[in-house]
C-alpha cells in the first residue's frame, strides 16, 4: 500500500472540523521545558532536556529520532505515565505534572488512550472485554453504536469472545487500537506499536490509526523509529539528546530518511 | 534466593515450633528430675508400703540396721482449720518434720521450722492466699473434732514441701493430731561409705512382704516417672503438632520452589543449552533447597529456644502456676529439628527439581511459555483423588456406625488426600462460585478472580497448606464440642442438678435463698422442703420440690416429666432398701396424714422426692432443709461451688454436693485441650498464610508488566492493592470454608467413633460450635487480608512507564 494517498483527498474535508472559528488549531496537549534526570551525581543521564513541543487537536504526529533520544520519555511523561523532573504538561487545560498519583491514573483512564508495542493485552480478559477495560475502570458506559462502529472497522467482529493467546498479533494490535479509541480520548499515544508486526499487519494497523484522525477527528501521538510508519503521520517531531531537532510536516518516507541521516544517526 | 525468603520463614516457623516443643519438654522434664531429687536429697535408701502398710516395728528394725545412719518416717495428719475470713474450716494436711542431718528438710522462705508441738510452718502460697502472717494463731480441728491452737513460726518453699499445700509440724505434734497415723515411706540414710543397693538390700532383708526398699535414686526414678509419663505424652502431642506444622511448612515450601522454578524455565534452558546435564540442573536445585534449609532451620532453632526461655521466663514472673522451671537444653531438641528442617525443604524441593531438569533447551529461545493443557499425570491424579475420596468416605461411614477410632483415623487421612489430589479441580470452582460475587462489583475484582485461577495448581497447592491447618482446627473444634456436647446430656441423666446445699439438723435462714442467689454464677435457687419418715425402723427423709419451678434446676427434662402430684421420684438404692419395684404404690405416714404416691425411678436427686404440694399434705408444716441451684454456665465452678461452701454463715455446716464440680473439672479439661489444640495448629495455619503471601508475592512478580498496563489503563493504586487482597481473600476464604466444611466431617465422624461405644443408650450429640467456627472463617478472611499487604504494597510501587519499557 503506498502511504499517505488514499485517504489524502479527506484532509481538507475534515479539516474544517478540526480548526475552531477563528481558524487557528486548538492545542491537545502541550510540553513546556520537559526535562527528565535518571540517575544522580556522575552517572545522571538527561533522558529529557528542555523540550516544548505543542500537538495540535486532530492532528497525527509521529516522534522520531534515533535509539535513546528519549522517544519514550517523552511519550510516557506526556502521558502520565511518568513525572518529570521540571517543565510542566498541559493535556487541554489541566496541568499534569503537579498532579498526584491518583488523579494522574484517572487522567489516563478517561482522557488519554494507549497502544504498546507489545504486551498490550491481558491474557485473562477477552478481546471484548480488553476493548471495555479502561471505561470499566472508570465504570463508564460504553457507547454502543460507537463501540460496534470500531469493532466493525477494525475487523474484530468475530474475535471478541477469543482470548488474546488466541489472536494473531496483528489483531492483537487491532484490539489495542480499539480499546485506545473506544473511550474517545483526548489524546492516543502509540509506542512503537508496530514494532512487532509483519508489514501487512502494521500498515493496517497504521492505516485505522490515520483513519481515526482523519474521519473521526481524534488526536494521535505514535513513537516511531521506522521512516514509512511515520510517513502517515500528518507530522514528524525529531529528537536527539533529548533535545527537539526539527520538524517536518506531509513527511514521506524518503523526506523522513532524508531528515534522519541530517541528524547524524 | 531472594525470591526463597518467605519460604524461609515457613521453614523458620515450622522448625522454631519443634524447637519449641522440644525445649519446652526437656527443660519440663528436667526440672521434675531436680524438684524430686531436691525434695529426696540425702536419701539413701527408701522403703515403700506397695501391699502392706510400714508399722512402726518395721520402722524401728530398720533403724536398728548397722548401715542406717538416719530414718525419716513420712506421716501426715489430715485436720481441718479454719482460717481467717473464712465462714467454714477447709481441710489442712500437715507432714512431720523429722529431725535429720543428712536428708532434706523443707526450706523456708520466712519465719523457721516448727520445734515446739504447739507451731506449724504453712506453704508460702497458702499463706499468702489466705493472709496469714508470721506468728499468727490458727485453730486446727480432727476429724475427730479434737481441737488444738497452733502457732505459725515458718513459711515453707512450696517446692521443697513433701506434699502439695501440706504444711509441717514436729514429728510429736503430728503424732498428737492423728495417733494412728498412716506412714507413708521411710526415708533412710545410709552411714558415711555404705553402697546405696547393699543398704537397700540390707533394708529389704528386714521387711515383711509387700513392702519394698528402693536405691534413694531408684525411687527418685519411680517418682519422676509418675510426672513424666503425663509430660511425654504431652511431648508427644506437642510432636505430632510439630510434625504437622513442618508437614505445612514443607509444602509451602514446595510450592515456593515450583513457582520460583517456572519463572527461571528461560534461565534453566539456557544453562541447559550451554551443556548443562540434566543431573547438574537437579543437584543446583537442590544445593540451593540445602542451604535455605539449614539457615532457616538453625533461624528456627534459635528462634524456639529464643521463644521457650522467653515463655519459662514469663511464667516464673507472672506465676502461670506451673511450677518454676529453669531452661534445659539438651542435643536433641536443637540437632533434631534443625535434621527434619534441613531434610524437609530438601525433599520438598525434589519434586520442583526434577520438573526443572525437564526444561527443554529450546525454551530458552521461545518467546513465552505457553499454559500446560490438561496433562495425562493430571487426569490420573483426579481419577486417584476421586478413588481416595471415595474409599476415605466409604471408611468414615464406617467408623461412624461401629465406632472405630482407627478405621475413622485411616478414612479421615485418605479422604483428605484425595481432597487435596482434586484440589486442582476443586479450589478454582469453589473460588470461581464465591467470586461470582465480587466480580460483579467490577472489573478489578473480576480480573482477582480470574487471577486467582488462572493457575489451578499453584492455587490449589497454595490452598491446600492452608486446608490443612483450619480442617485440623475445624475439627478440633467440632469433635471437643461434640463430646462435650455428649458428655453434657449424658451428665445431666446422672447428675442433674447443679449444686444442691442442704443442712441436717440446723434450721436455714429464712434469707438463704436471697443469700445464695446474690452468689456470682447462681442463676436459680429452689428451695426444698423436708420431711423424716420411718419404715421398718428405717429412716427415709422425704424432701418435696415445686413441680412448676423444678425445671429450672432440673438438667434431664425427662426427670422433670416424671415429676408429678401422686408420683414419688425414688432413686435405685433407696428402692433396693425398700425392697420396692418401680411402679409399686406405697403409702407414707408422717403424723396424722397419709399419702399414696407410685414410685418411679430417679436419677441424681434425692433418695425420695415429690411434689412440694404433696409433701405439705404429707407434713403441712415441713421445713426448708435446703436449696437445689442453678448454675451459669460460663461461670468457674470451682470459684461457684468454693462461694456456695462459704455461704450462709450462720450455720455450722452445709454440705454442698451436685454435678457441678465433675461437670467443671472436664468443663476445664477441654477448655484446655482446646486452647492448647487451637493454639498449636495455629502456627500451621500461621505458617500456611506466609505460604499465601509468599504465592501472591511471586504471582506479583509474574504479572508486573500485566500491572503496569493496568496501571497505564487507569487502575488506580487503590484497585490495584484491593484487586490483590480479593485475590488472597477468595484463597483464604475458600479454603477455610472447605476446611470448616471436612472440620464438620470429620468431627462428627470421630466423635461418632469415639464416644458411640462409651454412653450408656449409645446416643452421641453432634454440636456445631458456630461462634468458633465463624471466627476461624473470619481470622483466616483477615489473614488473608495481611497476607496481600506486603505483595499488594510492592505491585503498587511498580512504576507503570518502568515496566511498560523493559524490552
Ligand atoms: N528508567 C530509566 N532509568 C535510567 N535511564 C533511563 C531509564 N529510561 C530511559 N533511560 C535513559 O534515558 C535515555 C532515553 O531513553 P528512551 O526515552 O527510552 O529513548 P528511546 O525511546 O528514544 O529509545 C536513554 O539514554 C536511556 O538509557
Ligand atoms: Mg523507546
Amino acid at each position: 500500500m503506498e502511504p499517505g494517498s488514499d485517504m489524502s483527498l479527506q484532509t481538507g474535508e475534515l479539516a474544517a472540523g478540526r480548526l475552531p472559528q477563528d481558524g487557528m488549531p486548538r492545542t491537545a496537549i502541550r510540553a513546556h521545558e520537559l526535562r527528565k534526570v535518571y540517575g544522580q551525581g556522575d552517572t545522571a543521564v538527561a533522558a529529557l532536556d528542555g523540550v516544548s513541543v505543542d500537538f495540535a487537536v486532530g492532528n497525527f504526529t509521529a516522534i522520531m529520532g534515533p535509539s535513546g533520544s528519549g522517544k519514550s520519555t517523552l511519550m510516557h511523561c506526556l502521558a502520565g505515565l511518568d513525572t518529570p523532573t521540571s517543565g510542566q504538561v498541559l493535556l487541554g487545560e489541566t496541568e499534569l505534572t503537579q498532579l498526584p498519583d491518583a488523579a494522574l491514573t484517572k487522567i489516563r483512564r478517561d482522557r488519554i488512550g494507549f497502544v504498546f508495542q507489545s504486551f498490550n493485552l491481558l491474557p485473562m480478559l477477552s478481546a471484548k472485554d480488553n476493548i471495555l477495560l479502561p471505561l470499566e475502570l472508570g465504570s463508564r458506559k460504553p457507547d454502543q453504536q460507537w463501540l460496534a462502529t470500531l469493532v466493525d472497522v477494525l475487523g474484530l467482529a468475530d474475535r471478541l469472545t477469543h482470548r488474546p493467546s488466541e489472536l494473531s498479533g496483528g489483531q492483537q494490535q487491532r484490539v489495542a487500537v480499539a480499546r485506545a479509541l473506544v473511550g474517545r480520548p483526548e489524546v492516543v499515544f502509540a509506542d512503537e506499536p508496530t514494532g512487532n508486526l509483519d508489514s501487512r499487519s502494521g500498515a493496517e494497523v497504521l492505516g485505522f490509526l490515520r483513519r481515526s484522525v482523519r474521519e473521526f477527528g481524534q488526536t494521535v501521538v505514535m513513537v516511531t523509529h521506522d521512516p514509512l510508519a511515520a510517513s502517515y503521520a500528518d507530522r514528524v517531531v525529531m529528537l536527539a539528546d533529548g533535545k527537539l531537532a526539527g520538524e517536518l510536516y506531509d513527511p514521506k518516507p524518503e523526506t523522513v530518511l532524508d531528515a534522519l541521516r541530517q541528524l547524524g544517526a | 534466593m531472594g525470591r526463597l525468603v518467605a519460604a524461609c520463614l515457613a521453614i523458620v516457623l515450622g522448625v522454631g515450633f519443634g524447637a519449641l516443643a522440644l525445649t519446652a519438654h526437656s527443660s519440663a522434664s528436667h526440672g521434675i528430675d531436680e524438684t524430686i531429687g531436691a525434695q529426696y536429697k540425702g536419701v539413701d535408701a527408701y522403703v515403700y508400703p506397695d501391699r502392706e502398710s510400714i508399722t512402726p516395728a518395721t520402722v524401728a528394725k530398720v533403724k536398728a540396721l548397722p548401715q542406717v545412719a538416719e530414718v525419716v518416717p513420712s506421716a501426715t495428719a489430715y485436720l481441718e482449720t479454719s482460717f481467717p475470713g473464712l465462714v467454714r474450716s477447709v481441710s489442712l494436711p500437715i507432714d512431720a518434720l523429722y529431725p535429720s542431718t543428712q536428708i532434706a528438710s523443707p526450706g523456708t522462705t520466712s519465719g523457721k521450722l516448727p520445734r515446739a508441738t504447739n507451731e506449724i510452718a504453712l506453704p508460702n502460697k497458702l499463706a499468702a492466699k489466705h493472709n496469714v502472717m508470721l506468728g499468727q494463731s490458727l485453730r486446727i480441728t480432727s476429724y475427730e473434732k479434737k481441737s488444738w491452737t497452733v502457732t505459725v513460726v515458718g513459711l515453707i518453699d512450696d517446692q521443697s514441701a513433701f506434699g502439695q499445700g501440706a504444711a509441717v509440724a514436729t514429728q510429736a505434734a503430728v503424732k498428737i493430731f492423728e495417733p494412728d497415723g498412716y506412714i507413708q515411706g521411710v526415708k533412710i540414710a545410709g552411714k558415711p561409705g555404705t553402697d546405696p543397693q547393699v543398704l537397700a538390700d540390707a533394708v529389704q532383708k528386714v521387711l515383711p512382704s509387700g513392702v519394698q526398699a528402693f536405691t534413694g535414686e531408684g525411687w527418685i526414678e519411680h517418682e519422676v516417672k509418675q510426672y513424666t509419663n503425663g509430660i511425654d505424652v504431652l511431648g508427644g502431642v506437642f510432636g505430632m503438632f510439630a510434625v504437622i506444622a513442618l508437614f505445612v511448612a514443607c509444602l509451602v515450601i514446595g510450592n515456593t520452589f515450583t513457582i520460583v522454578i517456572a519463572q527461571r524455565t528461560r534461565e534453566m534452558a539456557l544453562l541447559r543449552c550451554v551443556g548443562a546435564s540434566r543431573r547438574q540442573v537437579f543437584s543446583s536445585v537442590l544445593a540451593e533447597a540445602t542451604v535455605v534449609g539449614v539457615i532457616a532451620s538453625a533461624i528456627g532453632v534459635v528462634f524456639g529456644v529464643a521463644l521457650s526461655a522467653l515463655a519459662l521466663a514469663m511464667s516464673r514472673e507472672f506465676d502461670w502456676g506451673i511450677p518454676p522451671v529453669s531452661l534445659h537444653l539438651d542435643l536433641l531438641s536443637i540437632f533434631l529439628p534443625l535434621l527434619l528442617g534441613t531434610i524437609a525443604t530438601i525433599a520438598a524441593a525434589v519434586v520442583p527439581a526434577r520438573r526443572a531438569t525437564k526444561v527443554a533447551p529450546l525454551a530458552a529461545l521461545r518467546p513465552d511459555v505457553a499454559p500446560a493443557a490438561a496433562s495425562k499425570r493430571g487426569v490420573f491424579r483426579l481419577i486417584l483423588g476421586f478413588v481416595l475420596l471415595a474409599g476415605g468416605g466409604a471408611l468414615l461411614a464406617m467408623a461412624a456406625t461401629e465406632h472405630q477410632v482407627i478405621v475413622g483415623v485411616a478414612g479421615g487421612v485418605i479422604s483428605f488426600l484425595g481432597v487435596l489430589a482434586v484440589g486442582t479441580l476443586l479450589v478454582p470452582a469453589l473460588i470461581r462460585v464465591l467470586g461470582a460475587l465480587p466480580a460483579r462489583a467490577g472489573v478489578p475484582s473480576r480480573i482477582a478472580v480470574a487471577n486467582a485461577v488462572r493457575n489451578p495448581k499453584r492455587t490449589a497447592a497454595t490452598t491446600a497448606a492452608l486446608l490443612i491447618g483450619v480442617t485440623l482446627i475445624s475439627l478440633t473444634c467440632v469433635g471437643i464440642a461434640s463430646v462435650r456436647k455428649t458428655f453434657d446430656v449424658s451428665m445431666d441423666g446422672q447428675y442433674p442438678v447443679d449444686l444442691t446445699v442442704m443442712t441436717y439438723d440446723e434450721k436455714m435462714p429464712p434469707s438463704a435463698d436471697e443469700q445464695l442467689k446474690a452468689i456470682k454464677g447462681i442463676t436459680q435457687v429452689v428451695p426444698i422442703h423436708k420431711v423424716v419418715v420411718k419404715s421398718k425402723g428405717e429412716e427415709y427423709s422425704v424432701t418435696g420440690i415445686d413441680q412448676a419451678t423444678a425445671g429450672s434446676v432440673i438438667h434431664s427434662p425427662a426427670l422433670v416429666d416424671k415429676l408429678k402430684p401422686g408420683t414419688a421420684l425414688v432413686d435405685y438404692s433407696t428402692l433396693q432398701r425398700l425392697q420396692l419395684k418401680e411402679g409399686s404404690k406405697v403409702t407414707i405416714v408422717s403424723g396424722k396424714n397419709t399419702l399414696t404416691v407410685t414410685l418411679q425411678r430417679g436419677l441424681g436427686l434425692d433418695p425420695f422426692n415429690l411434689t412440694s404440694t404433696d409433701l405439705a399434705k404429707l407434713a403441712p408444716n415441713a421445713p426448708i432443709s435446703g436449696y437445689w441451684l442453678a448454675t451459669d454456665p460460663k461461670a468457674d465452678g470451682s470459684k461457684v461451688i468454693e462461694d456456695v461452701n462459704q455461704s450462709l454463715p450462720s450455720l455450722k455446716e452445709l454440705e454442698v454436693s451436685g454435678g457441678l464440680a465433675k461437670r467443671s473439672a472436664y468443663t476445664q479439661i477441654f477448655d484446655v485441650l482446646l486452647a492448647v489444640g487451637i493454639g498449636l495448629l495455629g502456627v500451621s495455619v500461621l505458617i500456611a498464610l506466609v505460604g499465601v503471601g509468599n504465592t501472591l508475592s511471586l504471582s506479583v512478580l509474574e504479572r508486573t508488566r500485566e500491572n503496569a498496563l493496568l496501571r497505564a489503563m487507569g487502575l488506580t493504586r487503590r484497585q490495584l492493592r484491593s484487586m490483590l487482597a480479593i485475590e488472597s481473600l477468595l484463597m483464604a476464604l475458600v479454603a477455610a470454608g472447605l476446611g470448616i466444611a471436612l472440620g464438620l466431617v470429620y468431627g462428627w465422624t470421630g466423635t461418632s467413633a469415639l464416644m458411640g461405644g462409651q454412653t450408656i443408650d449409645g446416643n452421641v450429640e453432634y454440636a456445631v460450635p458456630v461462634g468458633l467456627l465463624v471466627a476461624i472463617a473470619a481470622i483466616a478472611a483477615v489473614a488473608g487480608l495481611l497476607a496481600s499487604v506486603l505483595p499488594a504494597r510492592r505491585a503498587a510501587k511498580v512504576a507503570p512507564a518502568g515496566a511498560l519499557a523493559t524490552e
